[in-house]
C-alpha cells in the first residue's frame, strides 16, 4: 500500500514537473503541440503550464538582438571603393511569425544579412564620400599657428599668409570634383534605416529593425595608400612653406629694424641740431642784448682781444709812428702830427 | 537563457524537490527509525538539508547588485550584503553595478599598474578614421561606463558590452568625421570627447540599455605611420621658422638699444652744447655789463688803459716789431739786436710807450733761433 502510494506520487511529480516550464525575464515562447501551435506566443516571464509529453516549447530571446554586418566594399559617387562597415540591432515582435519564417536566430541574422547590405549599398552608393563622413556643413577650422609672443609688426604679417589653411584646402580624393557637398552622415543613416525597415515589415519576419549605423567608412587598400602620399606632399608643402616664411620674415624683421634704426638716427639728429638752433638763438639775442648797449666798445673790446689770439711768435708786426701806442715814441706830448 | 552570476539556472528544480520533499515527510520518522536502512536515510536527509540551506542563501559584494528572479520573473533587486532566496525557485543574477567599466579602442591594456603595459598593434582597423576633410587619423579611445540599472542590463540588450563598443565607435567616427584633421589630432579633442559622450548617452537610453557612459577620452590622435614622419618635418620648419623670427628680433632688439643709446646720446650732447652756449653769452654778456658801467664812469682813461694792457700782451708774442715813420721813407730797422732789454716784461711801467719798448726788447730771446 504505501509502496503504490509513493509510485503514484512519484508519477504525479514527473507529471507536474513535466507541466510547468518557466519563461525567463528576456524571453518569448512558443509551445507546439504535437507540430500544431495551440496557443499565443507567452511574453510574460514566470511559470507557465502545458500539456506534459505533448507540448513542445520552443523559446526566443525577447532581447534586442546584435546583428554585426561585415565590411562591405561599396562604389560611392564620386566612383570612389570604399568598404562600409555597419551593425545593427533588432528584436523579436511575433514570436510566432519569426518561428514560421525563419525558424531561429541564426535563421533570421542570414536574412538580416541580405537585407541590411543591400540596403546599405542601395543608399551609400547614390551618395558622395564627404556626405558620408561629415554630419554638417560647418566649415573646419583651419591649422592653427601657434601664437607665440612675437611684436605686432610680425604677428600682422604672419597672418593673412595663415588663411588658406594646408590640410583645409586640399580636398581628398572622393570629394566630387566641384560639387557643393554637404554632411549628411545622419540623413543617410536615418535613410538606410528607413530602406531596410520598409524591407523587413514587407518580408514580416516577424521582426522590427530597433537601429542600423554605420560603424566605419575605411579606404580601400589602394585609396588609402593615394591618400597617405597626398597627405606626406600635402605637409612636405607646409614644411617647405614654413621655411620660405622663416626667410621672408628674417628678411622682413631686419628690413624694419634697419628702418627703425633709420628713423631713430635721422630723429636724434633733428632733435640735436634743433637744440643746437635754439642754442645759437638764445645766445645770440643774448650777444645782441649786452653788445648793443655799446657797440662802439664791444667792437674796441673784441679787437684787443682779437690781437692777443691773432699775432704768432714768428709774426711781424709794422708799427707806424703815428700809431696811438708809439705817438709818444716822437715826443712827449704825443702828437703824432706835424707840429 | 541568460547564464546567471553564480551558475545556477532558473530550471525545473522546484517540482523535483517537490518530489523529495514529499517522500520524507510522507513517512513517520518513528516507524523509519526501526528500519535497517535507517542510516543510510539519515545521511540523505542531512544531505536534502544542506543543500536546501546551501541554496536558499546568497551574498552580495559591496560593488554589486542582485537581481532576483522567481520562476523566470523579476521580483526584486537586492544590494550588498548576506540574503535569502527561494532555493530552486529563485534564481540571482549578479551584476557589478558600481565598477567603473572600460572599453579601450585602438590598444589594449595588457597590464595595469604604476607602469601599465598597451599592445598597440594590430588594432588599427579600430583606430583609423576618416577626418572631414578626408585625411586619415589614428585615433585611441577609452570609453567608461556604469550599469546603472542591473534588470536592464540584463534582459533588455542581448549583448551589452558589445553594442556599447559598437555604438562607441559608430559615434566617435561620426564626431571626427565632422572635423578637420588638425582639429582631432589638436584642437577639438574635448569637443569630440564631449560630442561622443553625449551621443552615446543618447542612443544608449533610447535603447533602453540601463547604463550610462562617464567617460569618452581620447587618448592618442596622431597622424597614421606612414604620414607621421613628414609631420614631424612640419614641426621641425614650424620650429625653424619660429626660431628664425627670434633670432631676428633678438638681433633687432640688440641694434635697437644700441641706436637708441646713440641717439639720446647725441641729444644729450646737443643739449650740453646749447647750455654751454647760453652760459658762455650770458658769462660774456655779463662781463660786458660790467665793463660797460666801470668804462661810462671814465670813457677816455679806461680805453686807454684796455688798449695798452692789450698791447702790453700782445706785443711780446710778435716775433719781429717794424716800426715805420710817415715822415721816414722805407722801413726803419727797430733798435737793432743789442741785450738792453734782458730783464724783460716784468718791468712794467706806469706808461705803456715803456713798457711796449721792453716789450720790443723782449723780441730777443727768440732770436737766437735764426
Amino acid at each position: 500500500m504505501t509502496r503504490l502510494g509513493l509510485i503514484l506520487a512519484a508519477v504525479l511529480a514527473l507529471f507536474l514537473y513535466a507541466a510547468g516550464f518557466v519563461v525567463a525575464e528576456g524571453e518569448s515562447a512558443i509551445v507546439v503541440r504535437l507540430g500544431e501551435v495551440v496557443r499565443k506566443p507567452i511574453v510574460h516571464p514566470g511559470l507557465h503550464w502545458k500539456l506534459p509529453f505533448a507540448d513542445d516549447v520552443i523559446r526566443f530571446d525577447a532581447r534586442i538582438i546584435s546583428w554585426d554586418g561585415e565590411p562591405e566594399r561599396i562604389p560611392v559617387k564620386d566612383s570612389k571603393f570604399i568598404f562600409v562597415d555597419t551593425f545593427a540591432r533588432w528584436r523579436i515582435t511575433d514570436p510566432l511569425r519569426f518561428y514560421n519564417a525563419v525558424k531561429d536566430e541564426s535563421g533570421a541574422q542570414g536574412r538580416l544579412d541580405d537585407v541590411l547590405d543591400g540596403s546599405v549599398r542601395d543608399v551609400v552608393s547614390s551618395h558622395y564620400l564627404l556626405e558620408l563622413v561629415r554630419t554638417t556643413d560647418r566649415s573646419l577650422s583651419q591649422p592653427q599657428q601657434q601664437e607665440e609672443a612675437q611684436p605686432e609688426a610680425v604677428q600682422q604679417a604672419l597672418a593673412p599668409d595663415m588663411t588658406p589653411g594646408p590640410a583645409g584646402t586640399s580636398r581628398g580624393p572622393g570629394t566630387g570634383g566641384d560639387e557643393q557637398v554637404t554632411g549628411q552622415r545622419l540623413q543617410v543613416r536615418q535613410q538606410i534605416f528607413d530602406v531596410a525597415s520598409k524591407k523587413l515589415r514587407e518580408l514580416n519576419l516577424g521582426l522590427e529593425l530597433v537601429d542600423l549605423r554605420i560603424k566605419r567608412i575605411e579606404y580601400t587598400e589602394q585609396v588609402r595608400d593615394e591618400v597617405y602620399r597626398r597627405m606626406v606632399s600635402e605637409q612636405l608643402r607646409i614644411a617647405e612653406r614654413y621655411r620660405a616664411q622663416g626667410q621672408g620674415k628674417r628678411a622682413e624683421i631686419a628690413g624694419l629694424t634697419s628702418q627703425e634704426q633709420r628713423r631713430i638716427d635721422s630723429e636724434s639728429y633733428k632733435r640735436a641740431q634743433e637744440i643746437l638752433g635754439e642754442a645759437e638763438a638764445e645766445s645770440t639775442r643774448i650777444y645782441a642784448e649786452a653788445y648793443g648797449q655799446d657797440p662802439e666798445l664791444y667792437r674796441f673790446v673784441k679787437s684787443l682781444e682779437t690781437y692777443r689770439s691773432v699775432l704768432k711768435p714768428d709774426g711781424t708786426l709794422v708799427l707806424s709812428t703815428d700809431s696811438d701806442l708809439l705817438r709818444y715814441l716822437k715826443n712827449e706830448r704825443g702828437a703824432a702830427s706835424p707840429k | 537563457m541568460p547564464t546567471s552570476g553564480d551558475g545556477s539556472t532558473a530550471g525545473p528544480g522546484g517540482p523535483v524537490i517537490d518530489m523529495w520533499r514529499r517522500r520524507t515527510v510522507g513517512r513517520p520518522l518513528g516507524s523509519l527509525s526501526r528500519l535497517p536502512r535507517q542510516g543510510f536515510l539519515r545521511i540523505a536527509l542531512a544531505i536534502a538539508v544542506f543543500v536546501l540551506l546551501y541554496s536558499s542563501y546568497f551574498q552580495i559584494a559591496s560593488y554589486e547588485r542582485g537581481v532576483v528572479l522567481r520562476f523566470g520573473r523579476h521580483v526584486r533587486t537586492v544590494g550588498q550584503g548576506p540574503h535569502a532566496k527561494i532555493p530552486f525557485v529563485e534564481t540571482v543574477y549578479k551584476v557589478e553595478t558600481e565598477r567603473q567599466l572600460k572599453a579601450e579602442f585602438g590598444f589594449r591594456t595588457i597590464e595595469p599598474g604604476k607602469v601599465s603595459t598597451y599592445q598597440k598593434s594590430g588594432f588599427q582597423n579600430e583606430s583609423l578614421m576618416l577626418t572631414g576633410d578626408l585625411n586619415i587619423a589614428d585615433v585611441e579611445f577609452v570609453v567608461q561606463y556604469r550599469i546603472e540599472d542591473p534588470y536592464r542590463w540584463l534582459f533588455v540588450l542581448q549583448d551589452p558590452a558589445d553594442t556599447i563598443r559598437a555604438v562607441a565607435e559608430a559615434e566617435m567616427r561620426g564626431a571626427v568625421g565632422d572635423q578637420g584633421f588638425d582639429e582631432v589630432i589638436k584642437t577639438h579633442r574635448r569637443e569630440i570627447e564631449e560630442l561622443v559622450r553625449q551621443q552615446m548617452n543618447a542612443i544608449l537610453h533610447q535603447y533602453g540599455a540601463g547604463v550610462s557612459i562617464k567617460l569618452v577620452q581620447l587618448q592618442d590622435a596622431h597622424p597614421p605611420e606612414p604620414v607621421k614622419d613628414s609631420f614631424e618635418e612640419v614641426n621641425r620648419a614650424l620650429q625653424g621658422m619660429e626660431r628664425a623670427i627670434n633670432e631676428s628680433l633678438q638681433e633687432r632688439n640688440k641694434i635697437l638699444f644700441r641706436v637708441e643709446g646713440e641717439a639720446k646720446q647725441r641729444v644729450a650732447q646737443a643739449q650740453g652744447t646749447k647750455i654751454e652756449r647760453i652760459n658762455h653769452a650770458q658769462g660774456d654778456a655779463r662781463r660786458f655789463d660790467l665793463l660797460l658801467a666801470a668804462y661810462r664812469k671814465s670813457p677816455a682813461v679806461t680805453r686807454e688803459r684796455l688798449y695798452l694792457e692789450a698791447m702790453q700782451q700782445v706785443l711780446p708774442n710778435a716775433g719781429k716789431i717794424v716800426v715805420v715813420d710817415p715822415g721816414i721813407r722805407g722801413v726803419l730797422p727797430i733798435f737793432g739786436s743789442g741785450g738792453s732789454g734782458g730783464s724783460g716784461s716784468g718791468l712794467g711801467g706806469a706808461l705803456g710807450g715803456g713798457a711796449s719798448l721792453e716789450a720790443a726788447g723782449a723780441v730777443k730771446p727768440k732770436e737766437p733761433g735764426r
